[in-house]
């Protein structure tokens, strides 16, 4: 019946070349496909794609077939001579004439190819090119209703088109004006060329229902993007928006869109990479958030989230020393600068390269304004644009920011009494110095009955200039409400002068709290008195940690804030550099001194003087081995040599004040191979080590003017830590005693300047290493995540860094996960281009497939849908009640498939609910209610569908089968009397069956009392006029679908079999044959009490007797007695 | 009747990976055919080969190391075909073929039994990189083989190259189900490979963490591949609650996956993923990557999980379902696994690879 070919060419299809080809030999071997056409060799081609027609043919697994776009010349609506050959065996496949489409935009008489790939009511796609100059950027001007609506650029990428038309695709939504119920009119013209080159000119109803609703939320920056949020409102199901960003000349895709974590289905996440664009440009330009496609405007992005993307802050990292930082919300490819001015003139210019790649320029105050003992004005501005950045510019007071309060932190005491204070109680309160782990504190206890009061006053020396002193009280209560504390300045020459009191705050916590309070002007312009008043609870105490007071912005001796962050978990790192993000000395250089500075704070030392070691700035991502990302981008300190003997160390600073804060102490830090990080490393080391790490006590002396120190370790954290190439975190705990003497040592040397303490990082062999992220504090709190990271990233950087020369691995970097399917191959078919949210139901036919298990046959029946269908179909699976195993393969393979919806039942509810339940939700004309064990051939639907439009009384309709009883053929029984499975004959596919039916079919279409409900098409509105389903009578089934035929007939409507559709059942998978024996008998019962009135035997009688499947049925004995008997 | 041909696997390794377990257990099944087999280790492998293999000693497979060209170069003279394994051993038996006649050349074909895409194991830019890539077009006359169509394919896309296609093999001589182990536990095993990137020990590594920290207490988890000290070395702390087993032997592999109930294979791809067969064979479910040839056994949820491991998500939420599946379920998918594995036998393998000699031999008669 078949004769042997090797391949095929499809000539129906003109907008590519597409066939099959096998080797009859050997059928799973994929065949290289040789085409030319006009002589022109195109590159060979695989044939690995599926092509239904082929499964089975010589044994073909169905993926044979090829599709080839030709080059863009070849559409000219010319014949040109194809011919289409098996590679290296000269088979041909084909060799004629064949017309490709005609993708000439007419008119122009330049050489333009184009075409309108799609337009729907959500806008039109499509692609075009001038073949004479390919890297011109064709714009097209859109007219709708005849006017200019707006022009874009054909510079999108473009699928399905040929090759050359790669980055020529356009594509635009319709504005949300158009959806007014009517038709539109919509051109596309090449712009520039006239109005004649007309791409499509077709009209189109844009319903209101259709209207985008798309909502924008810019939210500001984060990790160094832009992000904003998006929602559709239009699409309920959680469809994210396609955005971009635009501004100036420059259209941003945002690189990362995600779910809201805010729990929100329909809202999404997008995170804009703004590196493209120069700060100053985006201030200056502004943004806007618009449609991928059309650009049309969605949002402005305000101006005050784009002036936050540069800003200016003043730190006071140290008593000594104000830096002002600038930061940047993200770093720009190109080189944009800032200026410096102090009092309007220009101090130094600023590049954006030196800005760290956290974002972050950190320059000392002192360095730009210098010795200024006024208060001066910083400015910072873009240097090509007027434009400040934000929060400049500011006023700052410098150098006499200095705590005015002596003993403020109530340290001192001679006796019962803090020294410099001038202290005044009532009767019966105490004053007693205290002590808290860290700090030192005064406590004033009222043991009486009554509220008692006591002051606390000192004299202090101020600018006359100065109206206001801030003023910081670090106190807390045991009783905050009936406690009380008020401060005030006080002319300190007039004692009978009222104070003003400014009351303060308290808590039954440590809490700090500034405020301004004046300066009295009839006062000795010089001095003023600072007095505290508290009024100590019954019974109770008030305790004050801190005084402090300086012109406003100054700089609180104890930094009583970093004491308030204690409680808190606020940082207390005692390395104050330790991401080496400033850096004092060269980027790079050859350990040749004794000791060297290296980045702020960090000095490298080494004995003897001139090791073969080198030194260097470098950059590395810091990966935590527990997360899948490469982590983050950070400095560090590259060391790398030769030790022949003594030993190398790298040390830093504590920072003393933190020590004496820390209870617990943890260090932190990351370290990896230099040579990991392309340093050079000549030595032949395998292992590389830490020698130790420790803590040591440097202490100077001083005798006649020569300074001179000696260090000593306090003890060793860790000693032999191995060094990677990978890298790794390191978090070593200090023993408690280590903490306890490190802590005690650097509380009492608080003030002393002769005592440092020193982390020391020491080498004795051979280094390689590079040091990141220092911290030593109290243990962090280490951010716990719940949820899996859903970053998709393969681990071998080998495997990474060869994907884009590899073919067949593309979408092994795609960050959507690759499709896995339960079943046994993936027909390529599924990823059909209709989806239960672009197609409205009521415009297509809905298939329900109630399952109960048999998962293989379901994955079959819908693998033979996805593939034999052609026209838009959406599926309704209903599972009802299927295990967990079979569940989680359904589910798997329907998860990409955008036209299967599937409905899960919790337990087993029976066929018959089951199909209701699918039935029920259906809104188009036409359901077909189909079991999950059947194969459908090509051309089902339209064949079901073509009979119903030759009988339109018709309400039922249903195919040919194997096994489905009186609709079996060839024989409806068996030798022993049952109804026929008839089994395919070896050789004889399913395919080759429907196509033998359709072949010798009569298409008489005959009216039938009964159809079997293995494929039933039906009309929804009769299905609802006669009732669904009867799930009380037949709840497993076995019954109910002749119940429905009988009630249909009843009610006039009539029943057709397609007799040139065939459909295969591979029959009752659900069930065991016991089982079903047992539902059968039970169904009969069932019906024959239903309908007494009804003789089932006739009507049997009367199925036998149509005479239109005579002829199939003697031509298909034929076939299957020639197939059996050639075996 | 045509004589049947003598073969020689010039297999330069130290043997126990999947690709060398293929070869030598393939070679003694082509051996118990009666086809003359020969093993050539090159003598820096030799030790360890023997170490891995000892079983190999007194069978019918020809054992023999090669220090030199020549040396290789006799043992190649002898037979009728000449397997190249690994793109080294290509290398090796390319220079080889210098020192035969060329009517001695005429009487040996080759063969390469391509076991992955090797150029994938190498920084692209690296000798090593340009000597796999360059492998598979280095012997011309070469016949290339591979066990998965995935193998066939991505050789046929990136080098023009057609691969055929033999049969897998698995060893249930050693390889077999423990159905009567009742325990009241769910064990999950993994491999950790901390010198491997590809096998992903870190991505693991993490997984083995998270499942430590979240399931509940009746799961145990172990791994094999590396003692602790290496574990240690790239900074996987062995933590309670996983259990490792450090190293394991050939023959010690089979008793840790009857012990399991579920293997984890969280490589980054598999060219076949033989590990993933060889936990089917012993009754456990194997989690195999999408990535690559595993798609020549696995079918998700019926006798495996097939997940795309790049995602830590898609890897938690397969296990976490494994978790829930009811006793009867998890037999089910035990017992669709054993079916899949006895369709893979040594014999079958043998016999298909014998077939692919037979026609290299007698195409010229």
């Amino acid at each position: 019946m078949t004769t042997t070919k090797y391949g095929d060419i499809n000539k129906k299809v003109t907008n590519q070349l597409r066939g099959w080809a096998l080797d009859p030999e050997a059928a799973t071997n994929r065949m290289s496909i040789t085409i030319s056409i006009d002589g022109q060799q195109l590159p060979p081609v695989l044939a690995k794609e599926f092509r239904s027609t082929t499964v089975g043919r010589h044994g073909s697994d169905g993926y044979c077939g090829y599709s080839i776009v030709p080059p863009l010349s070849f559409f000219d609506g010319r014949e040109h001579r194809v011919e289409v050959s098996i590679s290296g065996t000269g088979n041909t496949i084909y060799s004629g004439p064949f017309k490709f489409d005609d993708l000439r935009v007419g008119g122009s008489g330049a050489n333009i190819f184009g075409v309108v790939t799609q337009i729907n009511t959500a806008g039109v796609r499509g692609w075009v090119l001038d073949n004479d100059n390919r890297d011109k950027q064709i714009v097209v001007s859109v007219h709708i209703d005849g006017a200019l609506r707006f022009e874009i650029a054909a510079a999108d990428p473009s699928n399905g088109g040929p090759a050359e038309a790669a980055k020529h695709g356009f594509g635009f939504e319709f504005p949300s004006d158009l959806y007014d119920d009517r038709e539109h009119t919509v051109a596309v013209h090449v712009s520039g060329a006239g109005a004649v080159p007309c791409l499509v000119s077709p009209a189109i109803l844009l319903a209101s229902a259709d209207r985008p609703c798309v909502e924008i939320e810019v939210q500001g920056w984060r990790a160094g993007k832009l992000v904003c949020t998006g929602r559709d409102t239009a699409k309920p199901d959680g469809t994210a928006p396609s955005l971009v960003l635009a501004a100036g000349d420059k259209t941003i895709i945002p690189d990362v869109r995600r779910k809201s974590a805010a729990g929100d289905p329909q809202q999404f996440e997008y995170y804009f990479d703004l590196s493209a664009i120069k700060p100053s440009l985006l201030i200056s330009s502004g943004a806007s958030i618009n449609k991928a496609k059309s650009r049309e405007f969605l949002k402005k992005v305000p101006a005050n989230i784009l002036s936050a993307c540069a800003r200016l802050e003043i730190e006071r990292t140290d008593r000594a020393e104000a830096r002002a930082s600038i930061s940047l919300a993200y770093m720009p490819q190109e080189q944009d600068s800032f200026f410096v001015l102090v009092d309007g003139a220009l101090q130094c210019s600023i590049s954006t390269a030196r800005v760290h790649p956290d974002g972050k320029l950190s320059v000392p105050l002192s360095h730009i304004v210098g010795d200024r003992r006024h208060p001066v004005e910083l400015e910072v501005r873009f240097a090509d644009e007027s434009t400040q950045i934000s929060r400049s510019p500011l006023r700052l007071n410098l150098l006499r920011g200095e705590d005015l309060v002596s003993n403020g932190s109530l340290a001192n005491w001679t006796g019962t009494l803090p020294d410099n204070w001038n202290v005044h109680l009532d009767a019966g309160a105490t004053l007693v110095k205290s002590r808290s782990p860290g700090f030192d504190f005064a406590r004033v206890a009222n043991e009486t009955a009554e509220p008692a009061i006591f002051h606390f006053s000192q004299k202090l020396t101020v600018d006359p200039d100065e109206s206001a002193l801030a003023v910081v009280l670090k106190a807390r209560s045991s009783e905050a409400a009936s406690a009380g504390l008020r401060v005030a300045l006080v002319g300190a020459g007039v004692a009978l002068e009222e104070p003003q009191f400014k009351p303060v705050p308290l808590h039954r916590a440590w809490s700090v709290q500034t405020m301004r309070v004046g300066v009295p002007r009839s006062s000795n312009t010089h001095q003023v008195k600072l007095v505290i008043e508290a009024t100590s609870p019954a019974g109770g105490w008030i305790d004050i940690a801190q005084i402090a007071a300086g012109e406003p912005g100054f700089v609180a001796g104890s930094r009583p804030h970093l004491e308030a962050n204690s409680s808190e978990g606020g940082d207390l790192n005692a390395v104050t550099n330790g991401d080496f993000s400033n850096w004092v000395g060269p980027y790079r250089r050859a350990a040749s001194f004794r000791a060297s500075d290296l980045a702020d704070g960090w000095t490298f030392r080494c004995k003897p003087a001139s090791p073969a070691l080198s030194i260097a700035l470098c950059q590395g991502n810091l990966r935590e081995i527990t997360l899948p990302e490469r982590g983050p981008l950070a400095y560090g300190v590259a060391i790398f040599g030769q030790i022949k003997e003594g030993y190398a160390r790298l040390e830093t600073r504590l920072d003393k004040y933190r020590l004496s804060l820390s209870k617990s102490l943890n260090l932190g830090f990351y370290v990896q191979c230099a040579s990991a990080l392309g340093f050079e490393n000549n030595t032949a080391e395998v292992r590389y080590e830490i020698d130790h790490i420790g803590v040591i006590e440097r202490s100077h002396e001083g005798r006649d003017g020569v300074r001179s120190y000696k260090d000593q370790r306090l003890f060793v954290i860790k000693r032999r830590v191995a060094v990677t190439r990978t890298g790794r975190h390191f978090g070593l705990d200090l023993k408690p005693d280590d903490v306890e003497t490190l802590c005690r040592h650097a509380r009492l040397n608080l003030d002393n300047p002769d005592r440092e303490y020193f982390l020391s990082f020491v080498w004795t062999a051979n280094v390689d290493a590079a040091l990141f992220s220092v911290r030593l504090g109290p243990v962090a709190e280490r951010p716990v995540t719940d949820a899996p990271s859903r970053y998709y990233a393969l681990e071998d950087p080998n495997i990474a860094a060869q994907i884009d020369r590899t073919v067949g691995l593309a979408a092994w970097t795609s960050q959507a996960g690759i499709p896995v399917s339960s079943s046994r191959r993936v027909p390529e078919k599924l990823s059909v281009k209709w989806s239960w949210d672009q197609i409205h139901p009521g415009e297509t036919t809905e298939i329900v497939i109630p399952v109960f298990n048999a998962i293989d046959e379901t994955l079959d029946c819908l693998s033979s849908i996805g593939y034999a269908t052609d026209r838009p179909v959406l599926v309704t699976l209903v599972d009802d009640g299927s295990t967990t195993l079979n569940r989680e393969r359904l589910r798997r393979f329907v998860a990409d498939v955008p036209w299967i919806k599937l409905i899960e039942n919790e337990g087993n509810t029976g066929y018959t609910n089951a199909a209701n339940k699918g039935m029920s939700r259906a809104l188009s004309k036409w359901i077909v209610l189909l079991n999950s064990d059947t194969i459908v051939t090509r051309g089902w639907l339209d064949g079901l569908l073509e009979a119903a439009i030759a009988r339109p009384d018709a309400t039922m309709i249903g195919p040919l089968s194997n096994a489905a009883s009186w609709q079996s053929v060839p024989d409806v029984k068996d030798a022993k009397g049952g109804w026929s499975t008839n089994p395919l004959p070896p050789g004889i596919f399913i395919e080759d069956i429907a196509d033998d039916v359709r072949r010798f079919s009569e298409k008489a279409f005959p009216y039938v009392p009964l159809l079997n409900g293995f494929c039933t098409l039906i009309r929804r509105e009769a299905l609802e006029e006669v009732g669904y389903l009867d799930g009380h009578s037949f709840p497993m089934g076995y019954g109910e679908e002749t119940d429905l035929c009988i009630r249909m007939a009843k009610a006039g409507h009539k029943l057709v079999l397609a007799d040139h559709v065939y459909i295969y059942h591979q029959k009752s998978a659900s069930f065991g044959e016991k089982r079903r024996s047992v539902l059968t008998k039970q169904g009969s019962k069932a019906l024959a009490g239903k309908h007494p009135d009804v003789n089932l035997v006739d009507l049997q009688q009367s199925l036998s007797e149509l005479n239109s499947l005579i002829g199939i049925r003697k031509a298909l004995r034929e076939i299957y007695r020639a197939a059996n008997t050639n075996t | 009747m045509a004589k049947v041909p003598s073969v020689v696997f010039v297999l330069p390794v130290k043997g126990a990976s999947g690709g060398a377990n293929s070869v030598v257990q393939e070679a003694l099944g082509l051996s118990e055919l009666g086809v003359r087999c020969v093993v050539a280790v090159d003598a820096k492998n030799w030790g360890s080969f023997i170490d891995n293999y000892p079983e190999l000693m007194g069978k019918a497979v020809v054992l023999r190391s090669y220090d030199s060209p020549n040396a290789l170069a006799e043992l190649m003279r002898d037979c009728d075909v000449a397997v190249a394994t690994t793109n080294v051993s290509v290398a090796e038996v390319s220079v080889a073929l210098e020192a035969l006649s060329s009517k001695e050349r005429a009487g040996v074909k080759l063969a390469y039994y391509v076991q992955d895409y090797e150029p994938l194991f190498y920084h692209p830019e690296s000798e090593g990189w340009r000597i796999a890539h360059a492998s598979y077009g280095t012997l011309k006359e070469a016949t290339l083989f591979a066990k998965t169509k995935w193998l066939c394919d991505i050789v046929y896309l990136n080098h023009g190259i057609r691969v055929r296609k033999v049969t897998p093999s698995i060893d249930h001589g050693i390889y077999y189900p423990d159905l009567s182990l009742e325990k009241d536990y769910i064990c999950v095993g993994a491999m950790l490979r901390v010198r491997t990137a590809r096998r992903a020990p870190q991505r693991t590594a993490r997984i083995l963490q998270i499942l430590r920290d979240t399931v509940p207490e009746k799961i145990v988890l172990q791994v094999f591949g590396s003692s602790d000290e290496e574990l240690e070395s790239v900074g996987i702390a062995t933590s309670q609650g996983i259990v490792n087993r450090g190293r394991l032997k050939r023959t010690e592999v089979p008793a840790f996956m009857r012990g399991c109930d579920l293997f984890l294979d969280l490589s980054d791809f598999q060219a076949f993923g033989r590990t993933g067969l060889e936990a089917m064979a012993s009754g456990c479910i194997p989690l195999v990557p999408a990535l690559g040839g595993t798609d020549e056994y696995a079918i998700h949820g019926k006798n495996a999980l097939v997940v795309d491991t790049r995602s830590d998500r898609h890897i938690l939420d397969a296990v976490g379902m494994f978790l829930t599946l009811s006793d009867r379920e998890r037999r089910t998918m035990q017992q669709a696994a054993l079916e899949t594995a006895s369709d893979f036998s040594i014999r079958k393998a043998a016999l298909s690879e014998l077939r692919l000699f037979q026609e290299l031999c007698w195409q010229d008669h």
